[in-house]
């Protein structure tokens, strides 16, 4: 992961925050458990969204006088096909609803939340429904929505994320005159995310139009759909080259005023939004060209369209699976119906000519193998060997001297020695490896040098002298680190080569 | 109709790359748009065997067509390819019946005809398994006996077979093919369909279906002159177990 500028990445925390919080009161909603007369369970949350709308309705016709009876009654007219509620019942819903947005005890709605730009927990309060007048004589409360309360049904409402990218480079636009640069290079990079969105569905739309264009119907709707596409994208590209040319016109200006001295930084980041620009820019003209060639295809497809028909339903479940199992058809039933997702069968079959035909005898090969590690390398330019050879002597040392200065016989009581000293030779894989070989070539003698080749062992055995060390199994297991385990041995030494034995 | 002999060849070239791979792509497709003879002499090559060729885009699909045909992948080669080495037909038809259940999975609704998931976890997969075999578990012992003196099948077979799975093997260190549970089951089923082609990995144990398999269902069986031939090839199989009396009811 490349450096995330955090800073940029909390930027506006609390604000989005906020519009969370706001969908917060129909959640709680959602959680209250109702049940209408046939005891059918009731969509609160949905009720709670409509009351809300029918507030908005109220709004926009001016009917300023909202009460508590006139959101029953729409809410009866709602829902009176759907649940079966008395009236006693609906304004007691109708409490509840109002109640949610509205509490009762009139602290206004608190939304508990940890902000992550200033790292502070924070109470975010916000108010749905606010009261709007009163009437004494009738004891009529009315109500209309507050701020907040609008801003969530904004909030619900579908944002076309078609003109996402539109609103972008207006954004973009302003925020270039006001000379806002580092904002307008997050803009950017956040028409780079539409556009590269954009460029997955059409990568959908490409598979699913050469899929299913089945009747004329569909292909006009995919045409259709196309011809949309790219008269948006034609729109933005327009849009694109304007922005350029007002970002280099932004640029010379700004080199022209002797500006890029003073005002170093914002001359930098003009010159990282024009070559972004230009990036998001291509890739956009990528897509325009993408389209012109889906538009190709579909026609192309439709051609085909009218030797294929569709079938309206298929359900392979239910149509296919359902009915093989449950007659059950006979087993090869299955066989037939799995075929078609099968390639042909294709049988290589071998030919005596193959033997004249030219072999290959390179070996190729890019990675060292296995069958190096018995390879006889030069032992002086391999430091691994090298390195190895001077632990085992180290090792071998140390062996030796608990062994005749602290009576060591065993293995284990060697480990239990190096621990008293403090010293956790064993931890290491090396450590085992020595006691491997040493047991493989128990006993070991000096006249085992007699070989010239120097080995991992020389320098170990160098220090035996003119002693035998010879090793015996025990029985036991010891296990002194999680990873290695090693089985225990008896160590002797005797003086003397092998011979003498 | 006569056919020039350059015509024949060419033909034969695009046949023969597409019993090979299963699909030729580009200029291939293009000429089978456009040269109506070459698409003449290509059905008819591919009727010969007992497959139909489907155009998806830019590709061209070579499809065996569902019925029972010598020319198609022939049970041994599917368990040479797939199996291991003792495995017996139970074993094969399990494999299908696993891979059926993986293409209902995706399409199971008929509110749509495209896909209704995005992928299928493997617990998930099993449990379909479960479901189904649950329902062939329901129909009663004599009448799956008696099925199979009558028409040598073995449904029963089968059910054991999963039956008798764990679903881990506890002292396996990895659920493959090699040891029996019925994740390793999955693990064997899923191999053979991503050697097809059929199944892509997306995940940890996540499985979705290929563009290829999209095209075969899309194409071939909600096409409705194949997917008649479908329907009658499995009801082929009802009307020999019922008496023509059923069929009145």
């Amino acid at each position: 992961m490349g450096f995330v500028n955090l800073t940029d990445v909390t930027s506006g925390y609390k604000e989005r925050l906020r519009r969370l919080a706001l969908f917060d009161p129909l959640y709680d909603l959602d959680r209250k458990r109702e049940r209408d007369q046939d005891n059918q369970p009731i969509d609160m949350k949905g009720l709670g969204l409509l009351t809300l709308l029918f507030f908005f309705e109220q709004k926009l016709l001016r009917h300023y006088k909202t009460s508590r009876e006139d959101v029953a009654d729409f809410l009866k007219e709602v829902t009176n096909t759907t649940y079966r509620i008395d009236d006693r019942q609906l304004s007691r819903l109708v409490q509840v609803i109002i109640e949610t947005f509205r509490p009762q005890t009139g602290v206004k709605r608190q939304y508990m939340a940890f902000d992550w730009e200033t790292r502070t927990e924070t109470a975010l309060t916000y108010s749905i429904l606010k009261s709007d007048h009163f009437d004494r004589e009738q004891q009529r409360q009315y109500y209309t929505l507050d701020e907040d309360g609008l801003e969530l049904i904004f909030a619900t409402k579908e944002f076309y994320n078609e003109f996402q990218l539109s609103i972008n480079q207006l954004m973009l636009r302003k925020q270039l005159e006001k000379g806002e640069y580092k904002g307008a290079l997050r803009q950017i990079n956040e028409m780079r995310i539409d556009v590269e969105s954009l460029d997955t569905r059409l990568d959908q739309l490409k598979h699913e139009i050469s899929r299913s264009i089945i009747s004329e119907e569909t292909f006009e709707r995919y045409k259709q759909l196309l011809d949309d596409i790219y008269l948006r994208l034609e729109r933005e590209e327009e849009e694109f080259q304007t922005l350029r040319q007002f970002v280099l016109e932004t640029k010379d200006r700004l080199y022209a005023k002797d500006l890029h001295i003073k005002e170093h930084e914002s001359y930098g980041l003009i010159i990282k939004i024009a070559s972004e620009l230009e990036s998001v820019h291509y890739t956009h003209t990528g897509l325009l060209n993408q389209t012109w060639e889906l538009k190709n295809t579909t026609l192309v497809k439709a051609q085909e369209s009218i030797y294929y028909t569709g079938v309206d339903v298929f359900n392979f479940d239910t149509d296919i699976n359902a009915k093989i199992f449950s007659e059950p058809l006979p087993l090869e039933a299955m066989t037939g119906v799995f075929t078609p997702f099968l390639q042909v069968e294709t049988n290589p079959r071998f030919s005596p000519l193959t033997f004249m035909a030219e072999q290959a005898i390179i070996e190729q090969k890019d990675a060292p193998s296995d069958v190096d590690t018995y390879k006889i390398v030069d032992f002086k330019d391999d430091p691994y060997l090298q390195k190895t050879s001077a632990y085992y002597e180290a090792l071998m040392q140390d062996l030796l001297e608990a062994m005749t200065t602290r009576q060591v016989t065993t293995l284990s009581d060697y480990i239990d020695d190096q621990n008293t000293r403090n010293v956790n030779l064993y931890q290491s894989k090396a450590f085992y490896h020595f006691f491997l070989i040493l047991h493989q070539r128990s006993p070991i003698t000096h006249s085992d040098l007699e070989d010239e080749r120097q080995t991992v062992l020389t320098g170990a055995i160098h220090l035996l002298k003119n002693q035998t060390l010879s090793l015996t199994e025990r029985p036991e297991i010891i296990r002194k680190t999680t990873r290695y385990s090693i089985q225990d041995f008896t160590f002797k030494l005797t003086e003397g080569t092998a011979d003498a034995l | 109709m006569h056919y020039s002999e350059q015509q024949v060849i060419q033909a034969f070239h695009i046949y023969m790359t597409l019993q090979r791979d299963g699909v030729v792509y580009d200029e291939a497709t293009k000429v089978y748009r456009a040269d109506e003879t070459i698409r003449s002499l290509l059905d008819l090559y591919s009727r010969e065997v007992d497959c139909v060729i489907i155009t998806a885009g830019n590709a061209l699909y070579l499809i065996p067509e569902s019925r029972l045909s010598p020319f198609h992948v022939s049970n041994d080669w599917l368990k040479r390819h797939y199996l291991k080495a003792n495995a017996t037909n139970a074993d094969l038809y399990l494999l299908y019946f696993a891979s059926l259940i993986f293409m209902g999975a995706f399409y199971d609704s008929y509110q749509s005809t495209t896909v209704t998931r995005d992928f299928l976890p493997s617990d998930e997969w099993i449990r379909l398994i479960q479901e189904r075999i649950d329902l062939l578990t329901s129909h009663s012992e004599e009448r799956l006996i008696e099925l199979e003196k009558e028409f040598s099948y073995n449904w029963r077979l089968i059910i054991e077979k999963w039956q008798d799975m764990d679903d881990i093997k506890e002292s396996a260190k990895k659920q493959t093919g090699n040891t029996i549970s019925r994740l390793s089951f999955i693990d064997t089923t899923t191999r053979f369909l991503l050697d097809q082609g059929l199944l892509k990995e997306i995940g940890p144990d996540e499985f979705t279906i290929t563009e290829k398999t999209k095209t075969i269902v899309e194409s071939y069986f909600m096409e409705v002159e194949y997917n008649k031939g479908i329907f009658a090839f499995l009801y082929q199989f009802s009307e020999e177990d019922h008496d023509a009396s059923d069929l009145e009811d």
